[in-house]
């Protein structure tokens, strides 16, 4: 393990921003911690880092524990979301920056250091800016400035706060594809803060999901995707449809459709909350099962090979489900017709009496 | 083709003009810079050139006798020294408040902030005042510092204090905003690169601050070798030793010395301008060098 938080808890005044949290990233691994604004990601990396320092708990980096170290001591790269890059430096001199500041006996010569910012340049593939100033970049360039200033130190830990958020839909696209390519060439152990689901999905090797200062749930992706744990974790990774309802003998009825969940046949009667995927819906022009609810198409929106249809149902709750683009055409659904909604696959979550 | 002709005219019209100055979107070039030479000149040059006017009665040489006399040197050397001296003071202590104003939230900051402002307020005869009674020799502060063998009152650490307190929010008001632009991250991301703090402050706080620092440097230099009330009650005036520039034109005044005073206030006002100038200059380079 490279980073072990344990049992970290950290409070602003009255406000807790970490309860009592514990993660670990494994060598050479990319995390991704994942969750909405306000839910301590930011603040947990900043302890890592030691630009914060924990109420209690302690942070163990390769093995020792690093909690009181200074940051300029943990060997650790970080990475701002504005990025943070020295305005008054040349990129050069930006990249430069953490092996100029070396004590002298560990300072490599200004040979070494031209011929590893030279690098870090190619590496981050803008060579050719060397001699410009940070107000002159864009800002994907920028940020992959301040990347290339934070390998410099050979960190053995990289921690990203954010890195894309202040890009636009196409930048930060190729960048965290370009970012990923970039992890498994290096193998620097990494640790990326996003509220950006897609981004964390695509990019990390396991994804810590936190929320309100705990850890939700964590694991890879594709499990992650898979198995939800909490109505949380399904909410926030998105495109999800939530029916509150009776749960009785393994059904929950959900006002004129019932949503079958077996596994919870034994529990006794109480509120549930059922969750279905905008996917795993169908839709029908006739009634024939009994198990599905009148809707009425209130919008049909077509991205690629899926078409999302808005419906609402007789009470006005808004149902959103994806169709595949063909079943989409066989149905040849319009606005305003009547039709009847199919969940395929739901998962329940028991609420109490 | 009626509308042809005045777009034409027009068209002609915004040629002829574009000769004199580039077409600008800012507007009222013109009126703004007519507005400043004037003002400059009635509220600046004006009353100054009056003092040159008056000194050039006594004619080269009785002007160069005047200033270079052994009396009005001394009275020279202190007012620049001095100035700069609390200049310089305000410089490094300015800036730290600042920074503490900028980077921290504590309770009291707003008053904090507020109490910089104060010297500009009070009348400076009350700060001269204020001065001399806490530094005396048995003043509340004074009389500590007399075991250690530190006279204030009455001695050119008196003339540096005061002037030092007359200065302080200039430095502070030009390096707060500068401060508050540049994002706390840049020192964090200069600690996790292993930057102790000595080289966090030169190399990534002190270089985009020094140009405003230069400036609040230049104010708070400039407002103190004119300052006069203030320095009136704590210097203790002896002439050759504690005694300013500006204290030596009202003695010319008060003996009807009027030309000689205004040569006083002349070769002040040549080394001042000198100076600014230089300063200035300065500025400029680092202007250039530091984006």
């Amino acid at each position: 393990m490279s980073i072990e938080v344990r049992n970290v808890r950290k409070t602003f005044g009255d406000q807790v921003a970490l309860q009592d949290l514990s993660i670990a990233a494994p060598t050479g691994k990319l995390v991704a911690l994942l969750g909405p604004s306000g839910s301590g990601k930011t603040t947990l990396l900043r302890i890592i880092a030691g630009l914060d320092f924990p109420d209690s708990g302690t942070v163990h980096l390769h093995g020792d524990d690093a909690t009181g170290r200074r940051a300029r001591d943990r060997g650790v790269g970080f990475v701002f979301q504005h990025y943070a890059l020295f305005r008054h430096m040349t990129v050069f001199e930006n990249v430069a920056f953490g092996l100029r500041v070396r004590p002298r006996r560990e300072r490599p010569s200004s040979g070494q250091i031209r011929a590893t910012v030279e690098e870090l340049l190619d590496l981050v593939q803008l060579g050719w800016l060397r001699d410009r100033y940070p107000s002159q970049l864009s800002g994907g360039q920028r940020q992959r400035i301040a990347l290339a200033r934070a390998l410099a130190v050979k960190p053995r830990v990289l921690l990203l706060d954010e890195p894309f958020g202040a890009l636009d839909a196409m930048v930060r696209k190729d960048l965290r594809r370009w970012l990923r390519e970039l992890q498994d060439q290096l193998q620097v152990t990494t640790v990326l803060v996003t509220h950006d689901r897609e981004e964390a999905l695509e990019v990390a090797d396991a994804i810590v999901v936190m929320n309100n200062g705990r850890v939700e749930q964590e694991g890879s992706p594709d499990h992650l995707y898979a198995n939800p744990g909490t109505p949380f974790v399904y909410r926030f990774l998105g495109g999800v449809n939530l029916f509150h309802g009776r749960l009785r003998n393994g059904e929950v009825d959900i006002g004129g459709a019932t949503i079958k969940a077996p596994e919870l046949a034994e529990a006794e009667d109480q509120w549930a909350l059922a969750i279905v995927r905008s996917y795993d819906f169908d839709v029908t022009r006739v009634a024939n099962r009994g198990l599905e609810m009148p809707a009425i198409v209130r919008h049909v929106r077509t991205v690629g090979h899926v078409v999302r249809v808005e419906l609402s149902e007789l009470s006005g709750k808004v149902i959103e489900a994806e169709l595949p683009a063909a079943r989409f055409g066989e149905l040849a659904l319009g606005k305003g017709d009547s039709v009847f909604v199919v969940p395929r696959l739901a998962r329940v979550f028991p609420q109490g009496a | 083709m009626a509308i042809a002709l005045p777009m034409n005219v027009a068209v002609g019209a915004n040629r002829t003009r574009a000769r004199y100055m580039p077409h600008r979107v800012l507007p009222g070039f013109r009126l703004t810079l007519g507005f400043t030479v004037l003002y400059l000149g009635l509220f600046v040059l004006i009353p100054l050139s009056t003092i040159f006017v008056k000194a050039g009665g006594l004619g080269w040489d009785g002007f160069w006798t005047t200033v270079t006399a052994p009396r009005v040197m001394a009275a020279y050397r202190l007012s620049f020294l001095s100035a700069f001296y609390a200049a310089l003071a305000n410089t490094m202590f300015g800036f730290l408040v600042a920074w503490v104003l900028v980077r921290y939230s504590f309770p009291a900051r707003r008053v904090a902030d507020a109490i910089v402002d104060l010297p500009f307020a009070l009348p400076t005869a009350v700060a001269g005042i204020a001065f001399t009674t806490l530094y005396a020799q048995n003043g509340w502060l004074g009389s500590q510092l007399i075991p250690f063998g530190v006279r204030v009152a009455y001695t050119k650490l008196g003339i540096v204090a005061v002037l030092t307190f007359i200065g302080l929010p200039f430095v502070v008001r030009t390096v707060q905003p500068v401060l508050e632009n540049l994002e706390s991250e840049m020192e964090e991301v200069a600690c996790s690169l292993g930057a102790g703090r000595w080289a966090a402050f030169t190399r990534v706080l002190l270089p985009p601050t020094w140009p405003a620092l230069l400036t609040g440097f230049t104010l708070a230099f400039a407002r103190a070798i004119g300052e006069y009330g203030s320095v009136l009650f704590i210097a203790g005036n002896m002439p050759m030793r504690t005694e300013i520039a500006p204290l030596l034109v009202m003695a010319k005044l008060d003996q009807f010395d009027y030309q000689g005073a205004a040569a006083i206030s002349a070769g002040m006002l040549i080394v001042s301008f000198a100076l600014l100038l230089a300063i200035n200059a300065l500025q400029g380079i680092g202007r250039r060098h530091a984006r």
